[in-house]
């Protein structure tokens, strides 16, 4: 059995993670558990800032690829923009935003793997647009 | 070469299996999870989960092209398919070989031949390995009637187009034979397109032995002795042990080196087992097929042998020589595994997945239970019921079956029903502990109209 952790470690080791360029952390000591993710494009975005933001999650296992003009940040989308591909073997999948609003966040680079279910993007909904 | 990371294709108590024979070896982890896995014991044990798509198991577990694409992405140098899935399809091991992944098991080709019952019986005939006695080219009755006179009865008639129990007749005496060769016949006209029948001799009172072989790609070749499961209920298997203490030694050892010239007649490599059917009436065995991989019931042999199956493929599939040689593998004792499965077995083994509040597996020195459960845990609707192995060690069959008896009664799983208390009455039967058992054997017991699995209806209703 691992030694139980003491909250100053925890912070410590939070700290770390703060001063890395890891975007993911994953931490299980005995019955502690500790989970944290980064948004690693558009740097210094916080949950927080977030607040309202809708996932665009990913409907593939794969690589992320970019469209031919990549989404970013405060533009527009509509339901069916195209916001890049999921290509698995020879196979490519487009993903569309699903919803009309203005880009949050980006999650991915182009060339990325992506697991199903991996948030990639996230929208602001415009006015009067639900969640999917 | 050594192997760095592994992606365990597979769920359960075989990818926590798997999972801790790669750290044993020094090895790192990735499992593939489906959505419905994300928070199982495998995703926390591994070094890292990945989640290869939706519950459904045939967008995810099944999903050839997103297990290569999770193995690429995650820089895994291997992949280790387990049991079921994709552990026996010949596609992914050729895709793997074509992305430059290690395929932990037998090469496409050999999965492919050995997948193919025609094929594979061929493959057994020409290493002198027995067979059913039988013919596939009975297009007339006086063909009929002179394969009978070789064979004797009872036997089995089939279409020889078709798979499956399709028109599938029993024949226990001559004076039945012209009339269930004309129906069988007009059905596989009927069906197929062809009359053509498939006769073989139907084996009444037999056990399921099958042999474990391990390989390596040296030319080496081993058995690890055998393991009876002749406890079937659908062709599922419900209890195992080895060794086979109820077929006679010299038999035992003609099955053992049949398998041996078996996978050595096919060039095979790594684990795999040998399946046959023992006639108990005539003395007689017979081949049936080769399982390509891992089997759910590999710990039966282990705790005989003491040898790990699991880091034995890891270091056959990385090109290592075999370093057992067949006279160090000596099985010590008799052990028994049951399968414990999340059924309801008095409603006709209907699944019972959900959460379960309490469990409590027994805790002994002669005990080995594998499994992915623990107190809280969510059985998901999706998959296999299986929920563990349970297995006992004793000094002779006696001994093992009364300690997997006692164990049995203090195995205790609260909120969703198992297979326990079925078990329990199983092996409480006298035809059970003293072995006078057949593979027709546990469905004749459950139609009896004294069987009823007794303490199973109890516990539903204090569970109710």
């Amino acid at each position: 059995m691992p030694q139980q952790l003491t909250q100053a470690d925890v912070t410590d080791i939070l700290s770390a993670f703060e001063r890395s360029d890891f975007a993911r952390l994953r931490l299980f000591a005995g019955p502690l558990r500790v989970e944290i993710d980064r948004t690693p494009e558009d740097g210094g975005q916080t949950a927080d800032a977030l607040e309202g933001a809708v996932a665009v999650s990913s409907p593939l296992l794969g690589v992320f690829e970019a469209a031919s003009e990549p989404v970013q940040r405060g533009v527009e989308v509509q339901q069916d923009t195209m916001v890049g591909f999921i290509r698995v073997m020879e196979k490519r999948t487009a993903v569309r935003a699903g919803l009309r609003g203005q880009v949050a966040a980006v999650s991915v680079r182009d060339g990325d793997f992506v697991e199903y279910g991996q948030t990639l993007l996230h929208v602001y909904p415009a006015e009067g647009e639900g969640r999917r | 070469m050594t192997l760095r990371r592994v992606l365990i294709a597979n769920r359960g108590e075989i990818a926590v299996r798997i999972i801790r024979a790669c750290h044993a070896l020094g090895i790192e982890t990735v499992v593939t999870v489906s959505d419905a896995d994300r928070d199982s014991m495998a995703a926390r044990l591994a070094g890292r989960a990945v989640c290869i798509g939706p519950a459904r198991s045939s967008e995810s577990y099944l999903n050839v092209d997103a297990v290569v694409t999770a193995a690429l992405g995650t820089g895994c140098d291997a992949l280790h398919p387990g049991y079921g899935f994709l552990a026996e399809n010949a596609a992914l091991a050729d895709a793997c070989a074509k992305a430059g992944v290690v395929f932990v098991g037998p090469g496409s080709e050999t999965i492919r031949e050995l997948g193919n019952k025609i094929r594979a019986r061929e493959l057994a005939v020409r290493s002198a390995v027995p067979i059913v006695p039988g013919a596939s080219d009975v297009a007339d009755f006086s063909r009929a009637e002179a394969v009978v006179k070789q064979i004797g009865f009872p036997i089995l008639l089939k279409a020889a187009a078709g798979g499956g129990g399709r028109g599938m007749q029993v024949v226990r005496e001559l004076g039945q034979l012209r009339g269930a060769f004309e129906t069988a016949s007009a059905e596989a006209l009927a069906a197929f397109g062809d009359g053509t029948l498939y006769i073989e001799r139907l084996v009444l009172n037999a056990r399921h032995i099958e042999v474990q072989i391990l390989a390596d790609r040296h030319g080496k070749v081993l058995h690890l002795g055998e393991r009876d499961c002749t406890l079937q209920r659908r062709h599922q298997k419900i209890v195992e042990e080895g060794p086979a203490a109820l077929v006679p030694e010299p038999l035992l050892r003609r099955i053992r080196q049949a398998a041996v010239d078996l996978a050595k007649g096919v060039g095979y490599e790594n684990a795999g087992t040998v399946e046959f059917i023992v006639d108990q009436d005539r003395n007689e065995f017979f081949f049936l097929e080769v399982n390509t991989r891992i089997q759910v019931e590999h710990p039966v042999t282990e705790e005989l042998t003491g040898v790990d199956l699991v880091q034995e493929q890891l270091r056959i599939a990385a090109g290592e020589a075999l370093q057992l040689n067949q006279s160090q593998i000596r099985l010590a004792g008799h052990v028994i595994e049951c399968r414990i499965n999340a059924e309801a077995a008095e409603k006709g083994f209907r699944p019972s997945p959900g959460r379960i509040r309490d469990w409590r597996a027994p805790d002994e020195s002669f005990v080995r239970v594998d499994t992915h459960c623990y107190p809280g845990y969510v059985v998901p609707p999706f998959y296999d019921s299986m929920l563990a192995k349970l297995l006992v060690s004793g000094k002779d069959r006696a001994e093992a079956v009364a300690r997997m008896r006692r164990v049995l009664d203090e195995f205790s799983v609260e909120g969703i029903e198992t297979t326990v208390p079925f078990l329990r009455t199983l092996l409480a039967r006298p035809e059970y502990i003293s072995g006078a058992v057949n593979t027709r054997w546990v469905e004749a017991v459950m139609n009896e109209p004294g069987f009823a699995v007794g303490q199973n209806s109890e516990r539903a209703k204090a569970l109710a």
